[in-house]
């Protein structure tokens, strides 16, 4: 068996500074003395200082004494691990009704919390004076050891729904959720880097990509408003939460091993942790600009966001607390109304992909008072609930969908009962199984995430390829055993005998024989084709007398192939060899004519250039030429125009002359042209050539038209039609005109 | 046709004109013969070729082995890349 302990997700993400060096004397004075007692009512403010400071890290041995309601927020406080929002603790002390036990004057024009942090029993963030508002707190480190965690809270067993009346409708598994978050993770590592917006999502263009990985079961995955709007960019949130992503970097980092020690509980964690902190995407809506226009708002305000994040968690850690099982999802939206006293967010919702139909929020044009408000309450911020609740958090595995009758219903998961319910609900579960997959002869391999640990997982995807749509959902999945992603494997290091060990691993059977053999036949193929870079090559002009220089391997007598390593004791052994740096193969070689004359400046030619230009050009008595039938026959073993045009460029001096690269292009491309004799008619004017082309009389008798004034006419037709314009009375003697008015040309 | 003359026609062998050092150079290499003609025979490869070094071994156009790998991988071969390695 195995424990997961996680932390409160409502912890703030930050500590608080106490700053009571700016605060006046007797400001001090009055804290000092609620830590050390009367001590502190004669001391100068340096000695009330030094006092603080000691004190607030190992003091407070009078928390037993504290009134029991001030006792009674401190232990919220150090439930959710010591520091928390406002907006969290104004919710928790309504519900336990401390906010009702607390004397009237403290609500007056302060936070009920002041006499609390005057004292500095709780840090208080800074906030605007004259606020009302419960800040957000922390517990100094002293009494973070002292006070004990309130019990938590749970909700009311009254919403809980018979569950013999709900049809589930599914969850997510971690392993689910895991694989998803590996592929999103894999493809950014391909790509490389990029330019983040501002905010740090990823860029359009990016995004598209991504999207269009799986084909068209994404796009119909995207317009399903029960599936999150931009999800890659949610687990892109998600990923620079676990630090595999920088979103400043603008790029992936590789190694993801961070999964491999996790938990499914403890990703969901990271997931929901991720998803409380996360501003570019926004539940219901996606991605979203940085800039905030709240004249014509594109997405929600991210302070008001963060505080409604805040409170929806608190809610399901009520939810989880009161046994997780299933609730109507408007009962608790609007109980979650009713005990967080309908604090205001001002959480303004533009829209959402999917749009809950609520019983309470029908007509609510025709409604008045109370009612009214519950009902703009439940189609604005309860929309914004309910696509977290039933999207986003089902696309996490954090929750359960269900439907009781007509009503949308929910319930969490048991990693989110845990996640929500920490740090004081644990879970504990049998470690899964060993063997999760099963290789079929069909090279089909079926994996039963339910039983996949973490670690398991990630070492057999990076040599399958994930199906799409349906085959990518669900507790049993089927991925693919393919050459090209086996290939991409070994490439990446992985040795045939590791994919191999992994497969017999995790299978429940032994691997068909048909896979063993196409496994050996795919490492052998590959084995058998090796593309060697940064090499070192020795070629003699004659034949040498002696053996190959140590270290090198005769390909053919006078060619040896070195490593890399060699180069150097090479290039003093071989002195007085010609040295060519493949990474620096240009150099004047020859000079071109516009015809295609090839005059050699070095004769003979260096190996590459010569190679090259007798894959170019032929040679006659009076040199070497550039021809159609040399370029063709070039273009007929693949080289094409734009590679000839940069060879001749490497080693042209005075580079390649315009008029080559046209009859270059064009002796490939074969394009026909015209150079002949038509019979055409220029027409006097625009109101004669209009006439003629229109006319029936012509009609057969033109071929076409070739500007504005010109036709031209069929050659066999052309007798009949030169003495039909005589016969309109037009004298066929004039001289052809052009724009420039030279005849000439 | 003989198969060193099919190899000629399609994939010239190299001759030096002088004494030469070749650096960071790349090469391609088949298990045998009969493979490389296959590979000089596909115009998208042969571009990258400049010509056989040895009966399996094939020089490649200098700032071409990145595109030869992807050409490689685009016509269904898996070659294995190394980077300074000989043997």
């Amino acid at each position: 068996m195995k424990t997961t302990e996680l932390g409160s997700l409502l912890k703030l993400g930050r500590d608080l500074y106490p700053g009571y060096e700016h605060w006046n004397v007797a400001e001090i004075r009055k804290a000092a003395m609620a830590w050390v007692g009367a001590e502190a009512a004669k001391a100068r403010k340096d000695e009330l200082l030094e006092m603080l400071a000691r004190e607030l890290k190992s003091g407070g041995d009078f928390v037993d004494q504290l009134e029991s309601t001030d006792r009674q927020v401190l232990e919220v406080v150090a439930r959710h691990g010591g520091s928390v929002s406002g907006e969290v603790l104004s919710a928790e002390m309504h519900a336990r009704g401390l906010a009702a036990q607390m004397p009237v004057e403290r609500w007056g024009s302060h936070p009920p919390t002041k006499s609390l942090t005057e004292r500095l029993l709780l840090i208080p963030a800074h906030q605007s004076w004259g606020s009302t508002k419960i800040p957000d707190v922390m517990l100094p480190e002293a009494l973070r050891k002292r006070v004990q965690p309130a019990e938590p809270l749970a909700l009311d067993s009254a919403l809980s729904l018979d569950p013999e009346k709900v049809r589930p409708e599914g969850a997510r598994s971690g392993a689910e959720v895991l694989l998803d978050l590996l592929g999103v993770h894999d493809f950014l590592c391909s790509v490389g880097g990029w330019k983040p917006l501002r905010g740090g999502a990823m860029p359009k263009g990016l995004r598209n990509r991504l999207a269009k990985r799986f084909g068209k079961a994404s796009e119909a995955a995207s317009e399903d408003p029960m599936v999150p709007p931009d999800l890659d960019s949610l687990y892109f949130g998600i990923l620079c939460e676990l630090g595999l992503a920088e979103e400043g970097g603008a790029r992936a980092v590789p190694d993801a091993s961070v999964f491999s020690k996790m938990s499914a509980e403890q990703l969901s964690w990271h997931c929901a942790k991720a998803w409380k902190k996360i501003h570019f995407w926004q539940d219901g809506i996606g991605v979203v600009p940085e800039a905030y226009d709240e004249y014509d708002p594109h997405r929600m305000d991210f302070d008001a966001l963060d505080r409604s994040r805040g409170l929806l968690a608190w809610g399901l850690s009520r939810l989880a607390h009161g046994g997780g099982g299933w609730v109507d999802l408007e009962s608790f939206l609007l109980d979650l109304r009713t005990a967080t006293k309908e604090l205001p967010t001002y959480l303004y919702v533009p829209w959402a992909e999917w749009e809950p139909k609520f019983p309470g929020a029908r007509d609510k044009d025709k409604k008045e008072g109370v009612e009214r408000q519950r009902a703009y309450w439940l189609s604005g911020e309860g929309m914004w609930i309910a696509n977290a609740l039933m999207v986003t958090f089902h696309a996490l595995g954090l929750v359960e969908r269900g439907v009781s009758g007509k009503l949308n219903c929910f319930r969490l998961t048991p990693g989110g009962r845990v996640v929500f319910g920490a740090p004081q609900l644990r879970e504990e579960r049998q470690a899964p199984a060993e063997k999760f997959l099963i290789v079929q002869p069909n090279f089909d391999v079926v994996i039963y995430l339910r039983d996949a640990d973490f670690t398991g997982l990630q070492e057999i995807t990076p040599f399958l390829r994930r199906g799409a749509g349906a085959a990518a959902r669900g507790e049993v999945q089927t991925f693919r055993l393919e050459r090209e992603n086996v290939y991409e494997a070994l490439e990446s290091g992985l040795p045939m005998e590791e994919i191999r060990r992994r497969l017999e691993k995790y299978s429940r059977e032994p691997l068909p024989q048909l896979v063993e053999r196409a496994l050996a036949e795919w490492s052998g193929k590959r084995e058998s084709l090796v593309l060697r870079k940064d090499v070192c090559i020795v070629l003699h002009e004659k034949r040498p007398t002696g053996n190959a220089v140590g270290g090198m391997r005769e390909l053919e007598p006078g060619c040896e192939l070195g490593s890399k390593s060699a180069a150097a004791s090479l290039k003093r052994s071989r002195a007085k060899f010609e040295q060519v740096d493949h990474r620096a193969v240009a150099g004047a070689s020859w000079t071109l004519g516009e015809n295609g004359e090839v005059e050699l400046l070095v004769d003979p030619l260096p190996l590459i250039p010569g190679i090259r230009l007798r894959a170019l050009a032929r040679k006659s008595r009076s040199g070497w030429k550039l021809t159609p039938a040399s370029v063709k026959a070039a273009q007929r073993a693949g080289i094409p125009v734009v590679q000839m045009i940069e060879w001749l460029e490497d080693h042209a001096d005075g580079g390649v002359p315009r008029l080559l690269v046209v009859a270059m292009t064009h002796w490939a491309r074969s394009k026909k042209c015209f150079v002949g004799k038509l019979d055409a008619f220029q027409a006097p004017n625009l109101e004669i050539f209009r006439a003629i082309c229109d006319s029936v009389s012509f009609d057969e008798m033109i071929a076409g038209t070739i500007a504005p004034d010109w036709i031209v006419f069929r050659p066999e037709k052309a007798a009949a039609a030169a003495k039909l314009l005589t016969g309109l009375g037009l004298a066929l003697e004039a001289d052809p005109s052009f724009d420039d008015g030279n005849p000439q040309r | 046709m003989k198969k060193d003359a099919r190899l000629d026609a399609i994939l010239p062998p190299i001759k030096a004109a002088a004494d030469e050092l070749h650096l960071n150079a790349a090469v391609l290499e088949t298990g045998d013969a009969a493979q490389l003609i296959e590979l000089a025979m596909d115009g998208k490869i042969r571009r990258y070729l400049l010509g056989r070094l040895s009966d399996t071994v094939a020089l490649v156009d200098p700032g071409k082995a990145e595109a030869l790998g992807e050409a490689l991988r685009a016509g269904g071969h898996t070659p294995k890349i190394v980077e300074g390695e000989a043997e």
